[in-house]
């Protein structure tokens, strides 16, 4: 099981059938909630000053979705990549997003730290393949 | 040499000595002569007047000459005949002088025997003839130019104007005293200044170079104007000393030009903006309707106990299943109209259609429906494997939706070649439609030739835009109450 999740999504209903589904399928213990691109920015400055303290555990994934009000998913792809990638080498992020666009696809392939790129909300399906990714699979062995 | 034709010399000489003299070469010469004798000059411009000549042999020291003045008289009345001159020494600094004017020749009396005077003749002829064919050439080559739209310039390596043609004048709207003489660089255009004079530069740095350039002039009481000009370096042509202009007013081609690129440019963003509208309402669209179909599959309606609370949960699920199917259509039309999404594979027909049927098994109920296939003749094909499966889906669905309610269904489909594309035929015995009323609309979007409620207009537009994306084409055939068969005509793709 993955320890730690972030969630970055603004829709309260999607945060609670992405959350549902993960409890569902047991696919982490613990799951952080932030409602835009900014507020994440702030959580992980945030985790940066207290990690001295070791007082919480960094997440292993990010789910993002893009669309989001203040600040959107690609402009905090963009910060993130800038600022805290090197920062946190093993966490990962997917995208999780209801774009219809296959160009958000592709942009998203640029950035090495997204492994994958799904429709919201989370499905069981989705889940179970997200399982085999390479980098989640070691969690669920 | 005899000259065989009968000859017509006007001799133009007061002196009876002469006169005769010249008679006797002249008879001695020509085997048939005949020689009008003038005395004076005015006796002359009479007879030039009303005959035409072969040659005329004049004398210089006519008592009623006034040198250079009735010599240029004689000339043009003479035409097309050489004038030779004859004169004494005294005379001779005179006579070299009227070659000048266009005599022929001139001999010096004295000097004159048959061979001279034969020669002199026929040489005058002779050159007469190339003269006058070159002066034709350059006439006809002049009112080419005087008459072509176009305007034609002569101009030398500082810019001056050495010539310009009558209609080259009306373009730039030359003006001798305010042009100066010159094509003036404050005439162009500041943006194309540079340009101009680069080009120019260039050209004339290369005896042979020509340049074709496009530039705004000022043209007295009418602003700036687009010419289009070519610059032609014949600098090192002896005939010519010049670079060329050829020259045109193109301001309302650029005018044209202008505006069609302006209304592109909008089109070019208005449709962009539409697509990121359609993909905007579509992406908002669908975040609530991803959610529905997760709120249905998490909800266990199994353990609803109530019966009417049930079916509606039950009812719930399907209408946002068909929510789900139409927003995918319509978000399929989006991305199929860009193409390069598709992936082209080598698809076997067989291996599809069984995979659609599996897919499709509820509502292809073997009992009530019969289907057989052929792909002998064509097997496979390359194509955007989930396109083919969409359309292969909707047109099973179409059939369905539109089979008689009097007979069993019954459904072909064949493959076979046509040249190098391959072509499916998807038949059916359902009620089929009027042509007449359906013919150019059937593909259209939302549109609807039978009156069901889940009939949704978008089917065989979604199969038209997948088959015309990868450059195929799609026609149909239908009769009421027999059946409809669609073709579809796949090009032939390389992987």
């Amino acid at each position: 099981m993955i320890s730690k999740i972030l969630m970055i999504e603004d829709d309260s209903i999607t945060q609670m059938l992405n959350k549902m589904v993960m409890k569902n399928t047991q696919f982490c213990n613990s799951v952080d909630v932030v409602y835009n691109g900014n507020l994440a920015i702030e959580y992980v400055e945030n985790f940066l000053i207290n990690n001295t303290e070791n007082s919480f555990k960094k997440p292993d994934l990010i789910l993002l979705d893009l669309n989001m009000p203040v600040m959107d998913g690609w402009e905090f792809l963009e910060i993130y990549q800038q600022k805290y990638a090197l920062l946190f080498p093993t966490t990962k992020i997917l995208i999780l997003s209801s774009t219809v666009n296959p160009k958000d696809k592709q942009r998203a392939d640029q950035y090495l730290f997204i492994i994958g790129f799904e429709n919201k909300p989370l499905s069981y399906n989705t889940v179970n393949g997200l399982k085999e990714l390479p980098f989640l699979k070691p969690f669920f062995n | 040499m005899q000259l065989v034709k009968r000859f017509n010399v006007l001799l133009i000489e007061d002196s009876e000595g002469d006169f005769m003299l010249v008679e006797d070469y002249l008879t001695e010469i020509f085997d048939s002569v005949e020689i009008t004798h003038c005395w004076l000059l005015e006796e002359a411009l009479v007879s030039l007047r009303k005959n035409e000549y072969d040659v005329v042999l004049l004398d210089l020291s006519l008592p009623d000459s006034n040198g250079k003045g009735s010599i240029l008289e004689i000339l043009s009345l003479a035409k097309e005949a050489p004038v030779i001159v004859l004169t004494g020494r005294a005379d001779k600094q005179l006579a070299i002088d009227t070659l000048q004017l266009g005599v022929e020749d001139y001999l010096v009396k004295d000097e004159v025997n048959a061979t001279v005077l034969q020669k002199s003749i026929s040489y005058g002829i002779e050159r007469n003839k190339f003269r006058l064919i070159i002066s034709n050439s350059e006439k006809r080559f002049r009112s080419i130019i005087a008459n072509s739209t176009d305007g034609f310039a002569l101009i030398g390596a500082n810019g001056n104007i050495l010539e310009i043609s009558s209609f080259g004048k009306e373009i730039i709207g030359f003006n001798l005293a305010e042009n100066d003489g010159f094509f003036r660089v404050e005439f162009l255009h500041p943006d194309h200044r540079t340009a101009v004079i680069s080009t120019f530069s260039e050209v004339i740095k290369k005896p042979g170079k020509i340049k074709l350039l496009e530039f705004k002039y000022k043209i007295r009481n009418a602003g700036y104007r687009w010419l289009e000009s070519t610059f032609y370096n014949l600098l090192e042509d002896p005939a010519v000393k010049a670079v060329v202009l050829n020259y045109r007013d193109i301001t309302k081609r650029k005018n044209e030009e202008e505006e069609r690129n302006i209304l592109i440019e909008e089109l070019l963003q208005t449709n962009a903006d539409l697509k990121q509208f359609g993909y905007i309402t579509s992406h908002n669209l669908r975040a609530p309707v991803t959610n529905l179909l997760s709120i249905v599959d998490l909800l266990e309606s199994d353990k609803i106990s109530d019966i009417k609370t049930k079916s509606l949960v039950d009812a719930f699920k399907t209408a946002s299943f068909q929510l789900n199917d139409t927003l995918n259509d319509l978000i399929n039309v989006l991305v199929i109209r860009e193409k390069k999404y598709v992936a082209l594979h080598k698809i076997s027909f067989q291996e599809t259609v069984e995979k659609n049927i599996h897919n499709l098994r509820e509502l292809l109920n073997t009992e009530s429906i019969s289907i057989s296939t052929d792909f002998s003749a064509a097997p496979s094909i390359v194509f955007d494997p989930s396109y083919l499966e969409s359309i292969l889906i909707n047109l099973f669905t179409n059939s369905i939706k539109f089979a008689s309610p009097d007979r069993k269904l019954q459904i072909s489909i064949i493959s076979h070649k046509l040249g190098e594309d391959t072509i499916l035929e998807f038949t059916d015995n359902g009620l089929g439609m009027n042509m007449k009323n359906v013919k150019d609309r059937i593909f259209g979007l939302y549109q609807r030739f039978h009156e069901r409620s889940d009939s949704k207009g978008i089917g065989l537009y979604l199969i038209q835009s997948q088959v015309t994306a990868l450059g195929g084409k799609i026609t149909v055939d239908s009769e009421v109450d027999k059946g409809t068969t669609f073709s579809i005509t796949f090009k032939n793709h390389q992987i």
